[in-house]
């Protein structure tokens, strides 16, 4: 997001930022997540950060049954307003899913992004399926 | 290493071992078809996702409370766990038929540790923003709507959460007063 090298940001934003959201215990109870929309696993980690890296992967709902695929410009780290390569997807599954492998990981942008990419896709897509259709009565989760 | 083990043995005792091998190979061969089922039986279909990875059973070593050395005896002594510290006390040197004292063998599997009975973690969550941090680990945890929240919100969080096919705990707590209305 910034002119300054990500290692050094990571370093700055770990231990506290705006998008941190954590719940406390011991040991294994205690998890981190992260809030940030560049952030694919809402892990709060450096690969996965979206503030310390300059290449950063977006996947989220867009309007009306679209899914907003975005990457960050390598070229633009101090104009935030600029960041964002944007794109909507409108099309069937198969197709957004080699969109995002292109974008991702065949053009060698992320690669270690691109099983991410693809599983959140796939849970974004699922979400505006259901969010349209309704949600069956016969939920699993009341079970 | 254990080539050199066969081979120390001398030769009479490699071939027994040799035979053993045939033996097992042919057990194997009778025991194809259990080893099939083993995929089939962790049985999770293509739609389900809100059914957590969890495959191992939890297992909890005691289920019953320590009680405090004679809090049965006196009011002013509270069931809350103690250590008994005297330097007669047959609790502390662990006498026959005493109370037993808790200590780390008593505690769960790493790979179980604070997972609920419905197999997920537990994450508290307060609005709408944080429920969708868990879109993508939707079954490993599983959402608790924090106390102080509205029913108008809880309304909110509970259908995003649908959407998102995210199971919530406590998802039908302050419905009643709703549907009074």
């Amino acid at each position: 997001m910034a002119t300054v090298p990500g290692q050094l940001i990571w370093e700055i934003v770990k231990k506290n930022n705006s998008f941190l959201v954590k719940e406390f215990g011991n040991g294994t109870a205690s998890v981190k997540f992260s809030k940030e929309p560049n952030n694919l696993y809402n892990l709060h980690s450096f690969k996965h950060s979206g503030l310390a890296n300059k290449k950063t992967v977006t996947i989220q709902a867009g309007k009306d049954q679209s899914v907003l695929l975005a990457t960050t410009k390598t070229k633009k780290q101090n104009k935030p307003a600029r960041l964002l390569n944007k794109s909507l997807m409108k099309k069937e599954f198969h197709r957004m899913a080699k969109a995002v492998s292109n974008q991702v990981a065949d053009n060698y942008y992320r690669p270690d992004l691109k099983k991410a990419a693809l599983a959140r896709l796939s849970v974004v897509h699922r979400s505006l399926k259901v969010a349209k259709s309704g949600v069956k009565k016969r939920n699993r989760q009341a079970a | 290493m254990e080539d050199a083990f066969v081979c120390g043995w001398g030769h009479a005792h490699a071939e027994i071992v040799k035979e053993e091998m045939r033996l097992r190979v042919f057990a194997s061969l009778s025991i194809v078809p259990p080893r099939r089922r083993s995929p089939s039986r962790c049985s999770t279909p293509p739609e389900a996702m809100a059914v957590p990875l969890l495959s191992k059973k939890i297992v909890k070593k005691r289920v019953k409370k320590f009680k405090r050395v004679q809090s049965d005896r006196f009011i002013s002594v509270k069931e809350n766990w103690r250590r008994p510290k005297g330097i007669d006390s047959r609790v502390r040197r662990k006498f026959k038929g005493c109370t037993l004292m808790p200590n780390i063998g008593y505690g769960s599997d790493k790979r179980t540790r604070h997972y609920l009975p419905n197999g997920f973690k537990k994450f508290v969550v307060h609005n709408v923003k944080e429920l969708e941090v868990l879109m993508m680990h939707n079954r490993t945890y599983c959402a608790e709507i924090a106390h102080n929240v509205s029913t108008k919100k809880r309304k909110d969080i509970v259908e995003r959460a649908a959407q998102l096919d995210i199971v919530v705990t406590n998802k039908l707590a302050r419905l009643r007063s709703q549907e009074e209305e």
